[in-house]
């Protein structure tokens, strides 16, 4: 039995704990390859137009998939806890594929927190369709959900490291799917390193320090999940960087919303907002990340006053 | 309370104003006003301070905030709760203050919307509010959201064959003058009912079997007349029965209810997708068993709710066999490119022999 897992959207969130969970049961998983412009342009050909690029994408990788093992990996996600909400694309992505790709046998199982149904009862399910006994999935579950603890806490650490050395740093502020994504973030955060700018990435918190940041500052508290993880990467490493880098799919609800509200709140730091589409420009993307790591440089040598002056 | 210099006022959503200004004087005493109606203006100036990917009503909703600063209103008052709607106060918020208002904001309806929790809410701004005088309130508004929106309905249906043109506002547009007076919900239950014969009485000339066209979507873009291009009206006025839903009263139930209406959705869909979207599938799933000749989906750009319910109405259009349009309303207001497609799609519909 081979299980397909889309290399898109909420795998970026789960990824470690996908892969580990399947392979504690013994279960050969498919992991699509990184976006290319085939996938893309599958994704985009079975979409709704106005649907956001990174969706588009997911169900590139779903088609992609298709033929190359025996069920496709997508679980229906509402949240991660009581008031901690992925977007209603996110919602829905089972719906979309299912009726997008009516044929496909997709393996699937829901979390909500309304409803009680922790992530641990639906990897029991998952368990249980694949023919798994509740006790052994939840051990596989419980070590896999270990293992990715420990692996993200890893990276923090290390961002927290990279924090601390000299050189100019930027900080960035999006979507994990968007951040790590082949066609999207990757080539943008190269850009920066191969000009020796270390980045760091906004989403690297722990989820409650997160909220607890957004909400001293809001006032209420953000019931998107990403968005208050990333509101609160902001306001926890903002001192420690130069600069911000916005990276959003068109057209994304949740940034419409939160990346207005950094560019407005941010008056002490140099903004970048990049909105990716399937137009694919990548030479004005490049021209801006050019006249950006420019300002960075100058401000960074202590000249802005003379940047003024002129 | 001190509630002196306080100006509060609501964005327009139809003719909903009325309902929460109602609330906003009686529960939290402060003077308030309606925003300026909507024009052209208030749309440019929304969509001026606005970010681009927002959606629409953030767009129109803070237009009306500017022009209601502009005439001296320094409060205002959002529903909240939803998609991205239950965000739209703090970033509203932070325009307005940028543009050098100085304005507060309220959000009602924070997440979880009930009857217990708006108290919980009014009492934190007005702590003299008593849980009778609240209830009282809560009554009067729920009694005349319910009358008027069947009022509205049964207009809708009718609108398109009235005998003597302008019969139907007319009335409507009395019940909405007077239902803002009302003292208490037996008043508002009286004036409901006389209106509601008032209205049954007017003389149509209704052919046996008109067009029916349903319209579903996105609720603002839907109760919204100015936003949706007064759709409504030019299909009344091509003799359409229209069809619709949606409604305050109705949303007010179904949010709580997103697992029943998934029951009426024909198992197209099978979780909560978002907003109302859910509701926009289940009904359209169940006027396309009951035979209507077209569906006509708005909702406002980048509304990413319908955008996934999109996907699933194709495929039941295509079973059904019951042609679908779907009209994206943003910030441009040329009506021709519209009436266009809304006369093609008519003409469609006849060419179909449905009727």
């Amino acid at each position: 039995m081979k299980i397909g897992i889309p290399r898109a959207l909420q795998y970026y969130f789960y990824d470690d704990l996908w892969v580990a969970f399947f392979d504690n049961l013994g279960f050969e998983t498919v992991l699509s390859p990184p976006t290319n412009k085939d996938i893309v342009k599958k994704g985009i050909a079975n979409s709704i137009d106005e649907a956001c690029f990174s969706s588009k994408i997911f169900i590139g990788h779903v088609e992609h998939l298709l033929d190359k093992c025996d069920l496709v990996f997508i679980p229906r996600i509402e949240n991660a806890a009581i008031r901690e909400e992925y977007c209603t694309r996110i919602f829905g992505l089972y719906d979309l594929a299912k009726n997008t790709f009516p044929q496909a046998n997709l393996l699937n199982a829901e979390v909500n927190y309304l409803f009680r149904k922790r992530e641990s009862n639906a990897f029991v399910e998952i368990g249980s369709i694949l023919g798994v006994g509740e006790e052994v999935s939840m051990e596989a579950y419980k070590n896999a959900f270990e293992l990715s603890q420990r692996k993200k806490a890893k990276k923090i650490a290390k961002q927290e490291q990279l924090l601390g050395e000299d050189g100019l740093k930027v900080l960035v502020f999006s979507h994990a799917y968007n951040t790590y994504d082949a066609y999207i973030g990757k080539e943008i955060i190269g850009y920066f390193e191969n000009n020796n700018i270390k980045v760091a990435y906004a989403d690297l918190i722990d989820d409650k320090e997160a909220q607890q940041l957004a909400k001293e500052s809001y006032g209420k508290r953000i019931y998107w999940k990403i968005s208050a993880q990333l509101i609160g990467g902001l306001l926890k490493y903002k001192s420690q960087v130069d600069g911000v880098v916005l990276i959003s799919t068109f057209p994304c609800g949740p940034d419409s919303l939160f990346n207005e509200l950094v560019i407005r709140v941010t008056k002490d730091k140099p903004v970048l907002s990049l909105i990716i589409d399937e137009l694919d420009a990548s030479a004005g993307i490049q021209t801006r990340l050019e006249s950006f790591t420019d300002i960075l440089e100058v401000m960074g040598r202590g000249e802005r006053w003379k940047l003024a002056a002129n | 309370m001190e509630t002196g210099g306080k100006l509060a006022c609501s964005p327009i959503i139809g003719d909903y104003h009325i309902i929460t200004n109602m609330v906003i004087e009686r529960c939290l005493g402060y003077k308030t006003m309606r925003c300026p109606p909507m024009t052209k203006r208030t749309l440019e100036l929304g969509a001026r301070h606005s970010p681009d990917m927002i959606c629409t009503p953030f767009k129109l909703t803070l237009g009306n905030f500017i022009e209601a600063a502009e005439k001296g209103a320094n409060v205002f008052i959002m529903p909240g709760a939803g998609c991205r709607l239950g965000f739209y106060d703090i970033l509203q918020e932070q325009i307005l203050l940028d543009m050098g208002y100085n304005i507060e904001m309220v959000t009602l309806f924070d997440y979880i919307p009930g009857q217990s929790r708006l108290y919980k809410q009014m009492r934190e701004i007005n702590p003299a509010l008593g849980v009778e005088e609240f209830n009282e309130v809560f009554d009067t508004v729920v009694r005349i959201t319910v009358d008027m929106d069947s009022l509205a309905d049964f207009m809708r249906q009718n609108i398109a064959f009235e005998a003597q043109k302008g019969q139907f506002e007319k009335t409507y547009n009395a019940y909405i003058a007077q239902a803002q007076k009302v003292e208490n919900a037996q008043e508002a239950k009286a004036l409901g009912e006389k209106y509601t014969e008032l209205l049954h009485a007017i003389p149509t000339d209704k052919p046996v079997r008109p067009i029916r066209i349903g319209i579903i979507g996105e609720i603002y873009v839907v109760v919204e007349p100015f936003s949706n291009g007064h759709i409504e009206r030019w299909l009344a006025n091509n003799h359409v029965e229209i069809h619709r839903p949606f409604d305050l009263s109705r949303m007010a139930v179904a949010v709580f209810t997103v697992a029943e209406q998934i029951g009426r959705s024909g198992g197209y869909v099978n979780y909560n997708i978002g907003s109302t979207a859910n509701d926009a599938i289940a009904q359209a799933y169940g006027m396309m068993q009951n035979g209507i000749d077209g569906i006509i989906h708005i909702k406002p750009s980048a509304c990413s709710p319908e955008i996934t319910a999109m996907s699933i109405l194709q495929n039941m259009s295509r079973d059904f066999g019951v042609p679908v349009m779907y009209l994206t309303f943003d910030t441009e207001t040329s009506e021709a490119g519209f009436h266009t497609r809304l006369e093609a799609f008519l003409d469609m519909i006849l060419m179909k022999g449905l009727v």
